[in-house]
């Protein structure tokens, strides 16, 4: 397997729409929280840095292919001899 | 989102809406709350106040220049800029100007002097004898007892946002600039 083939990081289709949930949730609520305390502490650096510290934290939770996103593999069916 | 390509995509993208989101709600809470308005005080002593004929440059040696009249005093400056910095200020740029009407123009203004405030710990301005920075001439290149009115005027550069300005309202400075001597 090359490197590139390793790097497909696939995941099923539930964990598609968690993944989706994940980056949403993260994201938002780093954004929230930057927002409210580089305000009361009056430095914008703290809000853009907050966020920053989001973004990595939501790198580590949502690239790689953690088994939360496998959880519910694809279903195929039996592969069956063709008929002639 | 079915692969790492795909996944980086949608949160880097959804990454920089965010960031977006902030910083324009950044820039609007700038923009309707504003600035507040500065006190100062500009002193000039008039007897500070010299008038001299002579050519622009350094060297003074191009003969082809004409001479003009320069005006060169000296003032005193107390300002506190410490409520314009808030969160979203970068620096304030501070200009001193002179005021005058002349026969040939209704209103004339003149940079004397500028600086530039980068930090809280800087903003209380208390300086004295301060030298005009730049040339104060007349377009007519001669001086004809004109009254100037000096001024305060402040630009704040946010971090995001519209540039706001404001300014004091003009001091009679009794400067009267008369020709120069010779």
């Amino acid at each position: 397997m090359t490197l590139a083939d390793y790097f497909e990081w696939t995941i099923d289709f539930e964990g598609q729409g968690l993944a989706d949930q994940l980056t949403h949730l993260i994201l938002i609520s780093f954004a929230v929280i930057g927002f409210i305390v580089g305000y009361v502490s009056e430095s914008l650096l703290i809000t853009v840095g907050i966020f920053l510290v989001g973004l990595i934290i939501a790198t580590v939770v949502i690239l790689p292919p953690w088994p939360m996103y496998n959880r519910h593999p694809q279903k195929w069916l039996p592969s069956t001899k063709a008929t002639k | 989102m079915y692969n790492l390509q795909q996944r980086a995509n949608v949160l880097f993208s959804f990454a920089i809406t965010a960031i977006g989101t902030i910083l324009a709600l950044v820039a609007t809470i700038s923009s309707i709350s504003g600035y507040p308005c500065i006190e100062s005080d500009i002193k000039v002593d008039s007897n500070t106040l010299r008038v001299v004929s002579r050519r622009y440059g350094p060297d003074y040696y191009d003969y082809g220049t004409p001479k003009s009249h320069f005006a060169r005093l000296a003032f005193d400056l107390d300002a506190d800029f410490t409520p314009i910095f808030n969160w979203n200020t970068k620096q304030v740029f501070v200009t001193v100007i002179a005021e005058y009407e002349s026969k040939t123009h209704d209103r004339n203004s003149v940079v004397l002097w500028d600086t530039i405030i980068k930090s809280k710990e800087e903003a209380n301005l208390n300086l004295r004898n301060i030298a005009n920075k730049y040339a104060l001439v007349d377009v007519s290149r001669k001086w004809s007892h004109q009254q100037a009115n000096l001024s305060l005027h402040w630009d704040v550069t946010p971090y995001v946002g519209l540039i706001q300005g404001g300014h004091t309202p003009s001091q009679p400075a009794n400067i009267i600039l008369s020709p120069a001597a010779t």
